[in-house]
Parts: structure tokens; sequence; C-alpha cells
């Protein structure tokens, strides 16, 4: 089984990756769990009977919708500089999975290129979601 | 991550900084001025802007507090919106169907288990591991996250039966739920909560021999009192000098002020501008007798008496809450009767009310007054962590002689420590704590 998780909340710029995941579910992936996360931690809950893991994320960059694939592991999530509300931040969260042995064997990260400031990314929301569900089909068979 | 500048004592004036202290959640800095073998300003500084809840809140349908309040805390939103919805119908003049009033505490429950879980597991376990992470802790003792983890995913899949979802819940309404629970619903989440009970037991015992520092500090422990059950949802306000302090008159013994070095309001008692404490340990100082069987059992087995006045003994103080959680939730489970409605209809009247529960962190206020036409005119929220800032100031200043001798790394490791265990939830926002150790070592 494929999972996809939309990480942040309900606000402004970090609901992208919320408002990805829900235009997903409309696209029919089939055997795909498609869920919500507000804190790193809960990527925990989600990770039974996974095989490949999807993560989408909102980050801060100057061009808003550019669109960012990490496979993890990667040497470079180490130097991201992660917010996080509840002491344990994305890569921390899949760390801990992998060290408890549940983290699946193919996990990615979307990060979506967000400008905090300017509110709701409502403008760029059909292209990634587009351009996201492109490749996860893709690259998993779909 | 723990950037540590770090520097020898010297004659000259020292700093230290720790440009983020993890394992709490918010975004702060502390401030420890050193004058030699003396202690001088002890700084808790919370720096992150203010987010204007109470004025964003006027002018608004009273319906809509509830899911506005909820948005203030990601860990604990029941606890906001359980107390505006209460103080509200405090106003309607509304009392809530005894069942209704069950599946609210089953509702508070649930969040005390993700709370506690997360905090104890994830957050402050590792410092007494000698771990500097969650992660470290993980591969020392991979059973024993695990077990944690599955025991807030079985508070959170409570939830969202509760509340319609575990991030936010939506489902909470003046004079009840908008939809209540389907029975086969709560039946399928008894045989979780059963396994939550025995192993939120081995969790406590597990905790019960931590290496915890000789730390006691004559708390004023404040928190709600009841006198049928363990206070979680409603009661009376119970101090040291007062037993019971009904909840309308919380602001003529308790108030908020501004300090120049902190964004968020400090609390203190009347009349002495004294500082006091809330949360798990002042709760089961307050209510040690009326713990549930297995979780009372459990916190004398693991040695946790109604009397424990020191900090650090927090961790079991929420191991033995989350046992009460999954108890106090399996007898509500098991007994329930779904009552006909979801909630009691009402008709819009003006006035205050108020309101007052336990969240996780501890004690939460709630006063709102509303108009005619049912909206909002004002509104006060006192959150736990605003009443334990000037404790936390106060212990640091009571910790800090015993560590000056040491470096300042360790210092600094020591004071987050400190800080940690009451698992201050200074916002939503981002991390929290750089910490700025100023020494002299001139002699004064």
């Amino acid at each position: 089984m494929r999972t996809v998780i939309g990480i942040g909340s309900d606000h402004g710029a970090d609901a992208i990756g919320w408002r990805v995941v829900e235009r997903l579910r409309t696209k029919g992936l089939s055997d795909t769990n498609l869920v919500l996360a507000r804190e790193p931690s809960d990527i925990l809950r989600f990770l039974d009977a996974t095989k490949v893991l999807h993560l989408v994320d909102a980050c801060i960059g100057p061009e808003t919708g550019r669109l960012h694939t990490i496979d993890w592991p990667d040497p470079q999530l180490a130097k991201l500089s992660w917010k996080t509300t509840h002491g344990i931040d994305v890569p921390g969260a899949l760390e801990l999975a992998d060290v408890l042995g549940i983290l699946p064997p193919l996990v990615t990260l979307w990060c979506i290129e967000c400008d905090p400031s300017s509110g709701e990314c409502n403008a760029i929301l059909e292209s990634v979601t587009e351009a996201i569900f492109r490749k996860i089909s893709t690259v998993d068979g779909q | 991550m723990n950037d540590s500048n770090e520097s020898k004592p010297s004659e000259s004036m020292r700093s230290i900084r720790v440009p983020i202290l993890t394992r709490v959640e918010g975004e702060g800095a502390l401030l420890v001025r050193l004058l030699g073998k003396e202690i001088g300003e002890v700084q808790l500084n919370i720096y992150e802007p203010p987010r204007f809840f109470e004025a964003l809140l006027r002018g608004k349908p009273m319906e809509d507090v509830a899911d506005i309040t909820s948005r203030i805390c990601g860990i604990c939103p029941i606890a906001y919106q359980m107390t505006a919805v209460q103080a509200l119908e405090n106003i309607q003049g509304i009392t809530v169907d005894p069942d209704v009033a069950k599946l609210r505490r089953l509702m508070y429950c649930a969040e005390w288990i993700e709370s506690h879980v997360l905090h104890i597991h994830l957050l402050h376990a590792p410092d007494f591991f000698d771990c500097d992470s969650a992660i470290t802790l993980a591969k020392k003792y991979p059973e024993e996250v695990k077990r944690g983890l599955k025991l807030k995913q079985i508070g959170n899949r409570l939830l969202e039966v509760l509340g319609g979802r575990a991030i936010h819940p939506i489902n909470l309404a003046i004079g009840g739920f908008y939809r209540l629970p389907r029975r086969e619903e709560l039946a399928a989440l008894i045989p979780d909560l059963e396994w939550g009970l025995q192993n939120s037991i081995d969790a406590a015992r597990w905790l019960a021999n931590l290496p915890f520092p000789n730390f006691d500090v004559a708390y004023d422990f404040v928190a709600l009192t009841h006198p049928d059950v363990y206070a979680i949802e409603s009661g009376s306000i119970a101090s040291s000098e007062s037993p019971s302090i009904r909840v309308e008159d919380y602001e003529s013994h308790f108030y908020e002020m501004h300090v120049p070095h902190s964004t968020a309001l400090q609390a203190r008692k009347k009349p002495n501008d004294t500082t006091y404490f809330v949360g798990p340990l002042a709760r089961i100082h307050r209510n040690f007798d009326l713990l549930t069987p297995l979780a009372k059992k459990t916190a004398e087995q693991i040695g946790m008496t109604p009397n424990c006045f020191n900090p650090y003994r927090g961790i079991l103080a929420r191991a033995i809450e989350t046992v009460l959680a999954f108890e106090e939730g399996l007898r509500i489970l098991r007994s329930i009767r779904l009552p006909s409605r979801s909630r009691v209809p009402f008709e819009v009247r003006s006035g205050e009310g108020v309101s007052a529960t336990e969240a996780p962190r501890g004690l939460i206020f709630h006063r709102y007054r509303v108009d005619d036409q049912g909206k909002v005119e004002f509104a006060k929220i006192v959150p736990p962590t605003s009443q334990n800032q000037g404790q936390i100031e106060e212990d640091l200043r009571q910790l800090l002689p015993q560590l000056l001798e040491f470096d300042d790394a360790t210092i600094a490791m020591d004071c987050e420590r400190l800080v940690r265990t009451y698992d201050p939830c200074i916002s939503c926002s981002t991390h929290f704590l750089k910490l700025h150790l100023e020494r002299n070592e001139c002699e004064r």
C-alpha cells in the first residue's frame, strides 16, 4: 500500500500540504491512503502496511510553486532548517521511524516553495497537485 | 539541536547561547545573569509575537468561538474548546445532558493521553537516559518508544471518533455535540483502550526508577478539585490558602501582568503577588484520593505520593494521569448510553460567563461576554503556561546556586531540563528557547 501524508495546518501557506492531499483524493489513486498530519510525529501513525511513503509539505522559498523532491535518506535533509511546533521535525520523525524499523522502504518528500507572507497558495495548488499526481502515478506504477 | 558557544568562566562578563532548545513547544529564550556567586536576573523571555486571539474573538458569533480557540494549540485544542463552550453555556443557562457530559469527559481523556504520552516519550524521557533526542532514546529502548507511539495513536483515534478529527476537532458545540458518535464506533475503541490501560501501567513502571535529581520546591499547587471525581472538565479551584475557590472568583485570587522581557502575560496570586504551579503534579497533590483505582495503585507502586514537590517527577505524574485517562475512558465507554439528542437547543441571551478546566499542562480559565445577538463582546483566556512562567523563573533561581561550579554548557543543559519538566507550550508556532547566560566573575 502507498501512503501520502500532507503535513501542515489549515492556515495560509502552511495549508498547501493538506490542500494537495485533498485534491489527490479526487483523482482515484488506487491502494493509496491519503491522510493529513499536523505534527511531524503523527507521520508515525500511518506507516503500518505502507510500502511507499510520500510526504507533502510547504517550504519557504522565493519561487512560489517550485517543487522539490528529496528521497530518503538524503544528506541534504540534515542541512535544511525545518520548522516545527512540537519538538520533533520531519527528518526527525523519519529517522525515528527508521530506528524503530517501521519506515517503509521507499520514502519521498515533496517540498513546495511558498511565501508565508502571501497567505494562501491557491494559485499554485492545481499545478503542483497535478505534478505530484503524475510523478506518483508514474514512479509507483499506477 | 543545541548549538552551544561554550566558554570557560573568566573575570569578564561571559555569554552562552543555545539558539534552539529542543523538546519543548513554542519559542522563547532564557536569560541568566550571574554576578560572581550571586544570581542576577533570571528571565524566561518569550519573544514570539502575541497572536491576539482575545481581540480576534470580539464581534464573532459565539458558535465560532470553539473553532477559533482550538487553533491556539495543536496539542491541547480540546482544553480551549471545552473551556470556551462551557463558559458560553453558562451564559446561556444551558445544562448539557448527563451522557453528553460523559462523552465530553471521554474526549478530554483522549487529549490527556495524546499530550502526556507525547511529552513523556518524545520530549522528556530522553533527559533521564542521557539521550539528546527521542531518536537516541529509541535506539536504546525501541520497544518502550514503540509502545509510547501506540498509546498516543489510541488517544488520536479516540479523539477522531469524538471530535470528528484528531487535528483541531470540530464536533464540540454549545449545548453538546454537532454529531454524536455511533455506538459501534465507541464499542470498537474498547479493545484498544484495554491494551492502552495495561501498557500505560507498564510505561509508568518503566519510568519509576529514573535518576531524579534531589530538588524540592515549596510550591503553591493550584488545581481544580471536585467532590466526586478526579477533576478534569469541572470543579472548584484549590490553592494553598483556599481549598475551594469558585471559578467565578478566579480573578479575585489570580491576575495576569506584563513583564518587560516577555510577550506573554505572566500570572500571579493575590494578595502577595506570588507565583504558583499548575499541572499534573498540582492535580495529583490536590486530588490523590480521587485517582481511579488502577491509577492510584500504580502511583503507590512507583512511589508517587500526593506530597511530591520535585518538578522532575512530573514525568511520573503524567504517567499516572495517562493510566487514569485510559481507565476513566474505559469506564465511560463501557457504561455510556447515547443520548437521544446531540445538543440542547437554546435561545440566545446576553451575559457574561466563565469556565475553568484542566488542560494537560494545568488549569485553564476563560471569561466571555456576549450581546443579545450572541456576538462576543469580550474574551479573556488564561492558559496554563502563562501561569507557570513565573514559577519556572523562581525554580531556576533556586536551582542555579547548585550549578555555579559547573561550566556554562552544563548550566545551560540543566536549566533546559528544568524548563522541560513543565512541558511548557509557549505557542504552537515553532521551537522554543535560546539561553543567554551572562557571568560577571568580579567581586561585588
